[in-house]
């Protein structure tokens, strides 16, 4: 009766949820609305802030393919692309434009991007300048430049998924020196690593590595007396200590390695067949080679029903589904491929643009003002974060960075 | 002994209203489990936080999870067919039986329920202003205007 009573008061008839619920509802938000919501109290402010709250925020949030491009007017664009093609107007998730900090790559190169996206923050630069994005938050950091400098440098970033640290490595690709690492965050300087194995890593003109539950890996050279080695080299990102791994003996091996599954995989050249050799034992180094037929052609052939040749970027997270892609003509062709149940799915992406006025351009569409093609970068298994890169070295905040969705 | 699909119990709602239902949806809700493992389910179980209304809706959630369960991780059909059941369950409700279903699943410990429940409310005020989110959650606004200027311009991004 009484509550009866005070619902016509109030004219509410909602129970309240408690606090210690509200996280479990705000961990399900997209981070545009977590953000807007920290506006509500102070007490969401500080729910959301916490560090416990963000690392959940990422490990929760839905993984998805993110592509992203320098556009000609020196933004870097934004694009996540649903994992399921069921209605039309949900060919693009989210679509946003971010200014570029000056120390940014030089539009005029297609410099690749140092990491897969990693928890949420991908990672862009060359030996002078690296620049960490968290897209979610439309921030970025231009780390200080390192001491002493090195050429051909390549770095990597790695994720601490126990203490919820991201940290980038940085290692001269030319003379073997000490990699350095740094944990983002404020007050964080260049580091030494310590007890690391003098090696070169390869693949210097490209993304080096990759990281997998909390190791950063990547091939890399050591001079064993005369002799010279291609091994694997794991980070430990949590205790920043280097070990070295035999490669698997397969003279096939191509330079992509990519997280299947919560292992790490290298991918072998074949033209015939999906191979790879995933490391299933990181302490006894044991490799288990898995081969499976795909029923679509490989390797710069066309694919038969979109007639474009499509490119490996990565496996899904959550569903081991290996991903293909490609643009051509302002169209995304994604196609997964799932080999353990031989499935294929095929996703293309056109223009949300304005159908009447028959503006069917991807880019235009999207209110993009596209630099080049080369410059598009796929990032598989993106997810969203909430850590904030302010108060991180030489912060810029981005005060004019707009929406387009 | 009775096996779980045949083994019966009473569930009763805080207004009195009783659902006999088998062991196998009982046990969907942690709390009831517990209750029956510690032999403490001869009678009725009552439940004093949980009013008949949301009972039944749960314990039909707690049915169609038990019924139409996939048959291992490799039934993405099955998996599908569920999410999509999921999704058409809730639509049927306000965020007044919502928010009773996220109290109840908390409280009778489904996760399931207590992750569709969450994600409705999510889904629903992911596109509100922070006012109207204070309203639906009964939330004062503590920070001056001042504050909430500055919070504001910090996350401009996030108004737009």
């Amino acid at each position: 009766m009484d509550r009866l009573k005070e619902e016509e008061e109030d004219g509410k008839l909602l129970e309240f949820i408690p606090l210690d619920l509200i996280p479990d509802i705000l961990l399900r938000l997209p981070a545009k609305s977590a953000v807007r919501f920290r506006c509500v109290s102070k007490l969401w402010l500080s729910i959301t802030t916490r560090p416990e709250f963000i690392r959940s925020f990422s490990i929760q949030s839905r993984r998805r393919l993110m592509v992203c491009t320098k556009t000609a007017d020196d933004k870097r664009s934004f694009i996540s692309l649903p994992p399921n093609l069921n209605t039309p107007e949900s060919h693009v998730i989210d679509c946003y434009m971010i200014n570029s900090p000056s120390s940014d790559c030089d539009g005029y190169h297609n410099h690749t991007p140092f990491s897969e996206s990693v928890q949420g923050l991908v990672c862009y630069g060359d030996s002078y300048k690296i620049v960490v994005w968290n897209p979610s938050m439309r921030q970025h950091v231009t780390l200080p430049q390192p001491e002493p400098r090195a050429h051909w440098v390549r770095s990597c970033l790695g994720y601490d998924p126990v203490e919820g640290k991201y940290k980038v490595l940085y290692i001269s690709g030319k003379r073997a020196k000490d990699p350095l690492v740094f944990t983002l965050g404020p007050q964080e300087t260049w580091r030494l690593t310590h007890d690391c194995p003098v090696h070169v890593p390869k693949n210097i003109k490209e993304r080096i590595g990759v990281c997998v539950n909390g190791h950063v890996y990547y091939e890399a050279k050591i001079r064993f007396g005369d002799s010279v080695e291609d091994l694997l080299m794991s980070f430990d990102v949590r205790y920043e200590k280097f070990n070295t791994i035999k490669k698997p003996a397969d003279p096939t091996l191509s330079r992509l390695m990519v997280n299947y599954l919560g292992k790490l995989a290298w991918v072998c050249y074949s033209t015939t067949s999906l191979r790879f050799w995933v490391l299933e034992d990181v302490e006894r180094q044991e490799w288990s080679l898995r081969d499976f037929l795909v029923p679509f052609p490989m390797f710069l052939q066309c694919d038969p029903v979109w007639d474009v040749a499509l490119y490996m970027r990565g496996v899904t997270h959550d569903t081991g589904e290996f991903i293909y892609t490609t643009t051509i003509h302002e169209i995304f062709y994604v196609l997964y491929y799932d080999p353990t149940r031989e499935r294929t799915r095929r996703n293309k992406y056109e223009a949300s643009g304005d159908e009447e006025s028959g503006d069917k351009d991807f880019w235009i569409g999207n209110g993009i003002n596209l630099y080049n093609t080369d410059n598009i970068h796929w990032f598989p298994n993106h997810s969203e974060s909430l850590m904030s890169l302010e108060n991180g070295p030489c912060f810029v905040p981005d005060i004019s960075s707009s929406d387009s969705e | 002994m009775a096996s779980s699909s045949t083994n019966k119990f009473v569930l009763k709602s805080n207004d009195d209203v009783s659902f006999e239902v088998t062991e196998a949806v009982a046990r969907e809700f942690q709390v009831i489990a517990h209750i029956i493992d510690d032999d403490c389910a001869k009678k009725a179980i009552p439940l004093s936080n949980v009013t008949g209304e949301i009972l039944s809706k749960m314990i039909e959630y707690g049915k169609k999870h038990i019924e139409e369960a996939p048959v291992d991780e490799e039934d993405e059909e099955g998996k599908k067919k569920l999410q999509i059941w999921d999704e058409e369950f809730m639509k049927q409700f306000n965020m007044e039986i919502v928010f009773q279903l996220i109290l109840a699943s908390n409280y009778l410990n489904n996760k399931g329920l207590l992750d569709l429940t969450c994600c409705t409310v999510a889904d629903h005020i992911k596109d509100m202003t922070p006012d109207e989110v204070r309203t639906l959650f009964n939330v004062k606004n503590d920070y001056t205007t001042e504050e909430e200027e500055e919070i504001r311009k910090e996350n401009s991004w996030a108004f737009e």
